[in-house]
């Protein structure tokens, strides 16, 4: 019975976009000239312009000064062999990998707890996970450096309480696993981010499916992971991209916390782009970084789609 | 929420709009005809009276104010991250601010990029002014003979604080005059399960600043430190002294001197190691001096002593010195123009002269103006103990006062795991000196 | 007696995940009644007594008012630019197959793909060449700009789940397209609209990189900037810097908490599917 009601809501949405195939309730050029033009146009100027000069500027050595030199794809062959820069690159990787499961699963199962009969205090919780969004990353990384702490910090604390002294460690200083360390704040701070997503996009599914589904048997688990989750595949396509992109850019926590050290152990490509800009004034290598990290961040999201969507594996 | 409640919210935020509007719009308006100067500096106004020369700096500028009303200033103050983020954007935008603070690290840099004039015409057709300055003020910013800023404060960044109560009680009544002695102390410190220093290095700029800068130069020697900051090809960092302090740091920290956390704490947290007692001394510059008085706890404080690092017998540096020396600068760009040229001059005297650093040094601050003028007995004792303490150290340089930028930022970022056993002291020798052949 | 210790368990994982989320805030709020060296000596205990003068501190000496007025106002209106812009776009993307819509879903997405410090000399360069920098609307630029992929991305994405039968119902009834968009589409949309102005309210009031590079003025100064007061050479004023952040945090709270009633409710109701 479920799978019935499934296969027809999975054609449904399974239809592209949604679009309108009266093709006469098209708006006239002209007006859809008007909606979309000043956007686009204040779009380009202030973004795509800038990414353009900056790509522009990644062939050439400039320390910021009157002269320029072009030195071809130099930059790029450096990049190539910069042990920093695929250190970084692997950071941001488990970093990524980290948040995709920890963000937004744990924002898929908590906005499904929100909606399960047996979770009390609902609006106070709705309520409240979005404020570590609302703060910013840098207040987020100096919280979260204070309860890692080695001598008073929270976590510590907690371990000597519980009689378990021994386990407490320097836990910002381990150059082997300050990578993980960093991406709890990091899983922390965005998983209400997700849940307001997710659940937005919750709203739009009938009710009445999980009240039949019910009928038939389902348990709370089971309605989370087949109805809720193909029925909103393509918000979570779209988590997912977010996901990528934030992660992949990521620069304030890691400052925060631990400027990329020990060393440069928890190095991520960002900052690695602000220390070579403003400490190295390497301006056109620099850039080359950047042009770097939104061809690898394109790949990913692609690479992601892919998988989510497996256009090969689709019955057409 | 009803229609009233959401009219009421509505009509709120757009007074906050319209009044924030108003606020800006009156800032928007030019002031006119007339000479406009805007300065750049890490000098914020919510620290006056809680630093030395934070205080003589706004008070030299309030004067200049006072004194020139046709003249209109603006003044930008940030952090020193914030600041130093924007001074370089501001440079590669081609639009610095009239007045800036430089750094001796970043000389080389702003000279090739036009970003800083050269004022050594002014200076030399004023030697009252230029001789005001202790000697070898100039050092860090002069190129090819021409100067291109005017120093501040004098630093010593390198001055061993030490809980006299805590050594004695291992048998010292001094700190150890020899690094063999150190050596024996850290052992019976580790063996109380207390850090013999405290050190916090998330910055990564003090283990190079406050220690290696000395240590370096200890087994160096002054000579070879120069010859790095002229970029003199006869010596290099895989040189056997440099790696050598490298090796002696190292060994000090993995024989368990410092607290385990040095990478992970600020200096804060590194200071309230020594104001809680669980570390019996501390390596910072002279700025904690004030810092101590206000806020470490009495018997901290009154137990504090003054030392530099111990001698270390193979060094060819000498004993009895410490890295210090001017480290940052005030400086004019190239956004002058040739008629605020001489108000530009003029305010550089009041900010840099005897208008600030005799209010900087009543607050306790040091200057590079050689002999300021205040009253030496309202001086508190810890910075007394100071002055007469310093007559008889040798000023070495600063590294990151003087070494280029990108070097420091290699040295610095390798240190920290130097400190943990992460990298051979070869290794980042090899590494420093790549940057430094990098940059030539 | 299985489903009894299910339910405790549930409750319990997001109560503590809720009250972690609020810690970070209690914390602040506390340790902004501390001196200086209290804080240092323990920084996570209760304070010894409830001292306003931090706060006060922070009122007379620091131009904090100024700079949430500044905030303020660049969040405001940059989220209702980005609201409206990401709303046409989205809708646009979503409803009509056109050739290039896909290269200008890829356009949009590029903003959100590149740090942000690569691009803070270009765009000062740019703005400054129309003298636009320095000036109250200069951050208007980038918040909204850099604001509009996750908008768009957010709006495209929701439109799809809402069924096109409506917006033909219309048409058929002779509405013309814009009559459509805004009392058809945009009522539907509101959810998602709802969530794109608190993620971008709050991504726009805790920017720092481009309020620090493009603006000098200190009466233009924002609330990121202006928090770097506390922090000098050698020391940061936790105490002092806490109070500052409480105190410019109220009022975006105070609003949070009087449109996070309407946002919930959107969040819940489902709207029911013809």
């Amino acid at each position: 019975m479920i799978s019935l009601l499934l296969e027809q809501i999975h054609s449904d949405v399974m239809k592209e976009g949604g679009s309108l195939k009266n093709s006469s309730m098209r708006p006239k050029l002209g007006v859809a000239v008007l909606y979309l033009l000043p956007g686009i146009l204040l779009y380009t100027l202030v973004v795509v312009i800038p990414i353009f000069n900056s790509f522009r500027l990644s062939f050439f050595r400039w320390s910021g000064g009157l002269k320029r030199t072009f030195i071809g794809l130099e930059n790029y062959y450096i990049l190539f062999q910069d042990s920093v820069f695929w250190q970084s690159f692997r950071n941001n990787i488990i970093i990524t990998l980290i948040s995709i499961v920890g963000q937004i699963g744990i924002a898929f199962i908590f906005s499904s707890f929100l909606y399960s009969r047996m979770i009390k205090f609902k609006s106070f919780h709705r309520v409240v996970v979005y404020f570590p969004a609302t703060i910013s990353a840098v207040v987020v990384g100096f919280v979260w450096s204070f309860v890692f702490n080695y001598d008073y910090g929270l976590i510590n604390q907690v371990l000597e309480f519980l009689n378990l002294g021994s386990l407490a460690s320097t836990w910002l200083d381990n150059p082997n696993t300050i990578i993980y360390i960093v991406s709890f704040p990091i899983v922390w701070q965005y998983i209400g981010f997700y849940m307001v997503i997710i659940l937005s996009a919750m709203t739009s599914i009938d009710k009445h499916i999980y009240e039949m589904s019910e009928i038939d048997g389902a348990n709370g688990i089971q309605k989370a992971i087949k109805i809720t989750l193909p029925l909103i595949k393509r918000t979570m396509g779209v988590t997912v991209m977010l996901c990528i992109a934030g992660n992949m850019r990521i620069f304030d926590h890691i400052y925060v916390m631990t400027g990329g050290g020990p060393g440069t152990s928890s190095m991520v490509m960002a900052l690695h782009v602000y220390k070579t800009t403003f400490i190295k004034s390497q301006f056109g290598y620099a850039s080359a970084i950047s042009v770097a990290i939104l061809v690898l961040s394109l790949t990913l999201i692609l690479i992601s789609k892919l998988l989510i969507n497996r256009p090969w594996a689709r019955a057409k | 929420m009803n229609t009233m409640k959401k009219s009421g919210i509505l009509f709120v935020v757009v007074m906050m709009c319209s009044l924030s509007m108003a606020f800006a719009s009156g800032a928007s308006e030019s002031s006119g005809e007339g000479i406009e100067l805007s300065i750049l500096s890490h000098q914020v106004r919510t620290e006056v009276g809680e630093g030395g020369f934070v205080t003589g700096f706004f008070s030299a500028l309030d004067e200049y104010i006072e004194d020139n009303p046709e003249i209109a200033i603006a003044h930008e103050g940030l952090d020193q991250t914030a600041y130093q983020t924007k001074i370089t954007s501001l440079g590669a935008a081609n639009d610095m601010p009239d007045i800036f603070m430089l750094k001796g690290s970043w000389v080389n840099t702003f000279v090739d990029n036009g970003w800083v004039v050269d004022i050594s015409a002014e200076l030399n057709a004023d030697p009252e002014w230029k001789n005001g300055y202790i000697q070898g003020g100039f050092d860090a910013v002069t190129k090819n003979g021409k100067i291109y800023g005017i120093p501040q404060e004098s630093m010593t960044t390198s001055l061993v604080f030490y809980n006299e109560d805590m050594w004695r009680e291992i048998g010292y009544d001094t700190f150890p005059a020899t690094w063999e002695e150190l050596q024996n102390a850290v052992e019976k410190f580790k063996a109380k399960g207390i850090d013999t220093f405290a050190m916090g290095n998330r910055a990564n700029w003090p283990a190079e600043s406050c220690w290696l800068s000395t240590l370096g130069d200890r087994l160096t020697g002054t000579d070879w430190t120069n010859k790095i900051i002229s970029n003199d090809p006869g010596v290099k960092f895989t040189d056997p002294e440099f790696v050598r302090s490298l090796e002696v740091f190292q060994e000090l920290a993995e024989q368990g001197a410092f607290n385990p956390d040095i990478n992970s704490i600020n200096e804060l947290e590194a200071r309230t190691y020594y104001f809680n007692k669980k570390a019996a001394s501390i390596v910072e510059g002279s700025w904690l001096i004030s810092i101590i008085d206000s806020t470490a706890p009495e018997d901290v404080k009154s137990a504090t002593k003054l030392a530099v690092l111990p001698e270390i017998k193979e060094g060819a540096g000498g004993a009895n010195t410490a890295s210090g020396g001017p480290a940052w600068f005030l400086a004019i760009s190239n956004s002058v123009t040739g008629e605020e040229r001489e108000a530009a001059i003029e305010l550089l005297k009041y900010l840099t002269g005897p208008k600030q650093a005799n209010v900087t040094a009543s607050s306790g601050g040091i200057t590079a103006w050689a002999n300021p003028d205040y009253d030496k007995a309202k001086v508190i004792p810890l910075q007394q103990e100071y002055n007469s303490f310093i007559q008889n150290v040798r000023a070495v340089p600063i590294y990151d006062a003087a070494m280029e930028a990108s070097v420091i930022e290699t040295m610095n970022v390798g240190l920290q795991s130097l400190l943990i056993g992460e990298k051979s002291p070869a290794t980042l020798a090899e590494e420093i000196q790549r940057e430094q052949d990098r940059i030539q | 007696m299985n489903r009894g210790i299910l339910k405790f368990s549930l409750n319990l994982i997001i109560l503590l995940f809720s009250l972690s989320c609020i810690f970070p805030i209690v914390w602040i709020f506390y340790s902004s009644f501390k001196t200086q060296s209290e804080f240092m000596l323990s920084p996570l205990a209760l304070p010894s007594s409830l001292a306003f003068d931090n706060v006060v501190s922070v009122i007379e000496q620091t131009k904090m008012g100024l700079y949430v007025l500044n905030s303020f106002r660049n969040t405001t209106i940059s989220v209702v630019f980005i609201v409206l812009i990401s709303f046409f776009t989205g809708y646009f993307l979503s409803r009509f197959r056109f050739r290039g819509r896909n290269f200008l879903y890829t356009y949009f997405t590029l903003g959100m793909l590149i740090p942000l410090h690569a691009l803070l000399v270009p765009l000062y360069i740019q703005l400054r060449a129309f003298n636009a920098i320095n000036q109250w609307f200069t951050l208007l630029f980038p918040y909204v700009a850099f604001g509009l992929p996750i908008g768009i991305i957010l709006v495209e994405s929701y439109i799809g789940t809402i069924p096109k039968e409506l917006e033909e119902a219309a048409f058929i009834d002779g509405s013309s397209f814009t009559r459509t968009l805004f009392t058809i589409v945009l009522p539907l949309a509101s959810p998602i609209l709802a969530t794109v102005a608190i993620i971008q309210f709050f991504q726009t009031w805790n920017e720092f990189a481009f309020a620090l590079i493009l603006v000098t003025k200190e009466a233009l100064r924002t609330v990121p900037v202006g928090l770097t007061v506390f922090k000098s050479a050698y020391i940061t004023d936790y105490p002092r810097l806490m109070a500052a952040i409480i105190i410019t945090m109220l009022p975006v709270m105070i609003l949070y908490f009087s449109f996070s009633k309407r946002v919930m409710e959107g969040m819940t109701t489902g709207a029911v599917k013809g």
